[in-house]
């Protein structure tokens, strides 16, 4: 984006003095409309073809330059200049190469393509699959053994891993020399890459990223690789048959059922069982999970440990274990009673003036009498009034004046009755007059402050819920582990490193409309020239 | 400075003695005289003798010196021979060459009164006829170059209301228009037997390339114009498509072009083709 705003600017500059020149030669000057040509006047689209006319020349001189930038960035950005300015999707992708370099070296090994020019870049294949198999076994414990060796040979390869994100899943390729940078031993690198990456499944296409197309030769790690490889090699590690407890669904503790507790559902593989949990401290150290805090439940499809606390677990199992991280819902967060009891401060309502403080008295007298009031935490709470739907510990509301907003009808209209007739869009309620002089007033308010606090606790775009309209407490943690990284990959398919895969595809038809563009600019200057000179001809 | 071109007394003295175009023969005055008025034509009515109401101007004197007694001749009135030149006063005429447009006025005005013709000028524009002098005599000069002089061209055109209205007064039988015609349409005909020259005075347009914001100076419209070879050429067409449909109008029109930086000589020879037609 940046080098074609660049190139358009270069390539509009010229253009833009033209205009500009041109402007500056307009002439003024009296004459008889009757008297000038009126090839096109006499037409109703006259003064359109007249206006282009005059400016035609600009207009399809700054189209044709605007493709000409498109062309000549696209072009450059083929051709090895930096990738961060070619796309967002590369742009987010290199911030996160960054996070690794900022880790390590202080973003020493930002991507550059001259530096990369004439080294070899390592790819590690993060899939779920590399994670199968006993531990220090595993095809994953092998590849960060390969990265490490090469790290500390003359010539360093350049790492990256071909992965996934986080929750979304999106298949990704991140740079992460600082990580084997920082690792002082292949099985500390494995532990990094396993905290860096979700192992989900991988997109082999990324191998015909722009930024592995400056190296000199490429290297992909993997377990095994299903499809011919083209412009780069494959070191083949072996296929494991999966043996590990895999997370598959989760329900956060703070729910509505079986008191609160949560509940971690694994799929067993390879016949493994789970002998132990440990959970993660404040310190960050590993502590045994009391016995009181969890429990196994029966079940013949999965393995579920129910948990009485959120947090970071470790269920460990023979020759391995599963980390897993268990949410849990926030209680509810209640407005603090003020002092004074209920009747008092209901009778004070009626002489404060603002529609805000006569509600947030009321509710406070409805708290105060409450059990749930009772009960309730004292937490900072306020009653905004005006807009700021949503606002963090306040519940805004809108007053409504009779015959001013239109959300209170005209009396005269609904025989004398104060009737809401809409709801405020910008505050969490609206209140009016009629609306406070209601003894259920409270009521509403109490409702909407409780609804506000239970949808605090919105699910990650990575939790499903299980039914439509199931409470909140009922949702999944999607695992994302593609079917395929279950199977050994079968033979088929080609992986080519230098583009001739569906997005260079789509490039070169992207540049090929470019030039089919800039064609038609010309022809169209052409045509219009040829349609002014035929204009010229003598009447008759 | 007198408007009138100096070539015009010579031209003036070689038409002298060429008789003018005879009375359409159709007329009702024609036909009847004894219905034909009295008037300054060069047809004998009738010779009586003088009475005390008579102007003694009148008197012939060769008869007076023949026979003793005063006479005096009494001829028929004219019968449209005198011709009426019109000048276009709408605003689109100020970019016209005004010295030329006068002079052009100024010397058939001279013309028509050295030749004894009798002419009358006029000025006109989109609210019909304007103010006019009228020319009997070489003395009667002085008072056209004075309206002349008053010429400021304002409105919007209007040449066939006018055209309209000459041939509403029985003025319209011999007509010299001074115009740019830049309206699209011209609809007035002459009847059968009139005269009537078109003189178009075209209006400069030139300058380098370039974009134009042509103000239009009768309706205030403006709209922007490329203006380039392809545009002067578009416009050397237009031109010549209005002289060929002015040319073109039919029997009893006739059309002259007035280019702008045209001098004397090719005025005077605009003069002489009027006249030749005048006297064919």
């Amino acid at each position: 984006m940046l080098e074609f705003a660049l190139w358009a600017v270069g390539l509009l500059a010229p253009v833009a003095a033209l205009a500009f020149a041109a402007l500056r030669r307009r002439r003024r000057l009296v004459y008889p409309h009757g008297l000038l040509p009126s090839a096109w006047s006499a037409r109703r689209s006259g003064p359109l073809f007249r206006r282009l006319k005059a400016g035609y020349d600009t207009a399809l001189d700054a189209a044709a330059a605007l493709a000409a930038a498109a062309y000549l960035a696209l072009a450059s950005a083929g051709t090895g200049t930096p990738a961060a300015a070619a796309d967002a999707a590369a742009s987010a992708e290199f911030a996160a190469g960054k996070e690794f370099a900022a880790a390590g070296e202080g973003g020493a090994h930002e991507p550059a393509a001259a530096a990369d020019a004439g080294r070899v870049a390592m790819v590690i294949d993060c899939s779920a699959s590399m994670r199968w198999g006993r531990p220090g076994a595993r095809p994953i414990d092998a590849a960060a053994r390969e990265a490490f060796e090469a790290s500390r040979s003359g010539s360093p390869p350049a790492l990256y891993l071909l992965g996934a994100e986080r929750g979304s899943g999106r298949a990704s390729l991140r740079r992460a020399d600082a990580l084997v940078e920082r690792a002082s031993s292949p099985e500390e690198l494995a532990a990094m890459i396993e905290s860096a990456e979700p192992f989900y499944g991988v997109d082999y296409e990324l191998i015909a990223d722009r930024r592995l197309r400056n190296y000199d030769s490429l290297v992909l790690i993997c377990d095994e690789f299903g499809p011919e490889a083209s412009g780069f090699s494959v070191m083949e590690l072996g296929w494991r048959e999966p043996v590990a407890l895999v997370p598959v669904a989760m329900r956060p503790t703070g729910g509505p059922r079986d008191r609160g507790w949560g509940l971690a559902s694994f799929i067993a593989l390879g016949g493994v069982e789970p002998e132990s949990l440990s959970a993660m401290g404040e310190d960050g150290a590993w502590r045994r999970t009391p016995p009181e805090a969890w429990r196994i439940e029966p079940g013949d499809e999965a393995i579920r440990v129910a948990l009485r606390d959120p947090g970071r677990y470790r269920l460990g199992w023979d020759g391995g274990a599963t980390e897993f991280e268990l949410p849990g819902l926030e209680a509810p967060a209640r407005p603090r009673p003020r002092a004074g009891s209920a009747a008092a401060a209901a009778a004070e309502a009626a002489a404060v003036p603002s529609p805000a403080e006569r509600a947030w008295r009321v509710v406070a007298s409805v708290i105060e009498g409450s059990e749930a009031g009772a009960a309730a935490e004292p937490r900072a709470a306020a009653i905004a009034e005006g807009g700021g739907r949503g606002r963090r510990d306040a519940l805004s509301l809108a007053g409504a004046a009779v015959g001013q907003d239109g959300l209170v009808i005209d009396p005269g209209l609904a025989r004398g009755a104060l009737v809401a007739t809409a709801w405020r869009a910008e505050a969490d309620l609206s209140l009016g007059d009629a609306a406070l002089a209601d003894g259920d007033a409270a009521l509403a308010v109490w409702t909407a402050w409780e609804e506000r606090a239970l949808s605090a606790a919105e699910p990650p775009a990575s939790r499903l819920r299980l039914a439509a309209g199931a409470p909140d407490g009922e949702f999944i943690e999607l695992a994302a582990i593609p079917l395929d990284e279950w199977f050994r990959p079968a033979p088929g398919g080609a992986v080519d490193r230098f583009g001739r895969t569906g997005g260079d595809a789509a490039g070169a038809a992207l540049r090929l409309g470019l030039l089919a563009a800039l064609a038609a600019a010309y022809l169209v200057k052409l045509a219009i020239r040829a349609r002014a000179r035929s204009a010229t001809r003598p009447e008759g | 400075m007198s408007l009138v071109d100096p070539a015009c007394s010579a031209l003036a003295a070689s038409f002298m003695r060429r008789n003018l175009r005879a009375p359409r023969s159709g007329s009702a005055g024609a036909r009847r005289p004894p219905f034909r008025r009295k008037g300054s034509s060069f047809d004998l009515r009738s010779i009586r003798e003088y009475q005390y109401f008579d102007d003694p101007r009148a008197i012939d004197w060769r008869l007076y010196g023949r026979s003793g007694r005063a006479f005096v001749k009494e001829y028929y009135e004219e019968l449209g021979e005198r011709i009426t030149i019109l000048l276009d006063s709408s605003a689109s005429m100020a970019l016209a060459e005004r010295g030329a447009c006068l002079a052009v006025a100024a010397s058939l005005g001279y013309l028509a009164a050295a030749l004894g013709i009798g002419a009358q000028c006029r000025f006109f524009n989109d609210r019909g006829l304007g103010p006019g002098v009228g020319l009997h005599r070489s003395a009667d000069l002085a008072a056209l170059e004075r309206l002349l002089a008053r010429w400021e061209p304002a409105g919007g055109s209007g040449y066939d209301r006018a055209l309209a209205a000459l041939e509403a007064r029985g003025e319209a039988r011999r007509v010299l228009v001074v115009s740019d015609f830049h309206e699209a349409a011209f609809r007035y005909r002459p009847a059968a037997g009139s005269l009537l020259f078109l003189v178009r005075a075209a209006l400069p347009l030139d300058g380098s390339d370039g974009e134009l914001l042509v103000r239009d100076p009768e309706t205030g419209a403006e709209r922007s114009e490329p203006w380039d070879r392809a545009a002067r050429e578009a416009r050397r067409a237009a031109e010549l498509a209005l002289d060929r449909r002015l040319s073109s109008l039919g029997r009893g029109v006739a059309y002259r072009r007035l280019d702008p930086g045209s001098g004397p000589g090719a005025r005077t020879e605009l003069y002489r083709d009027f006249l030749e037609l005048l006297y064919a």
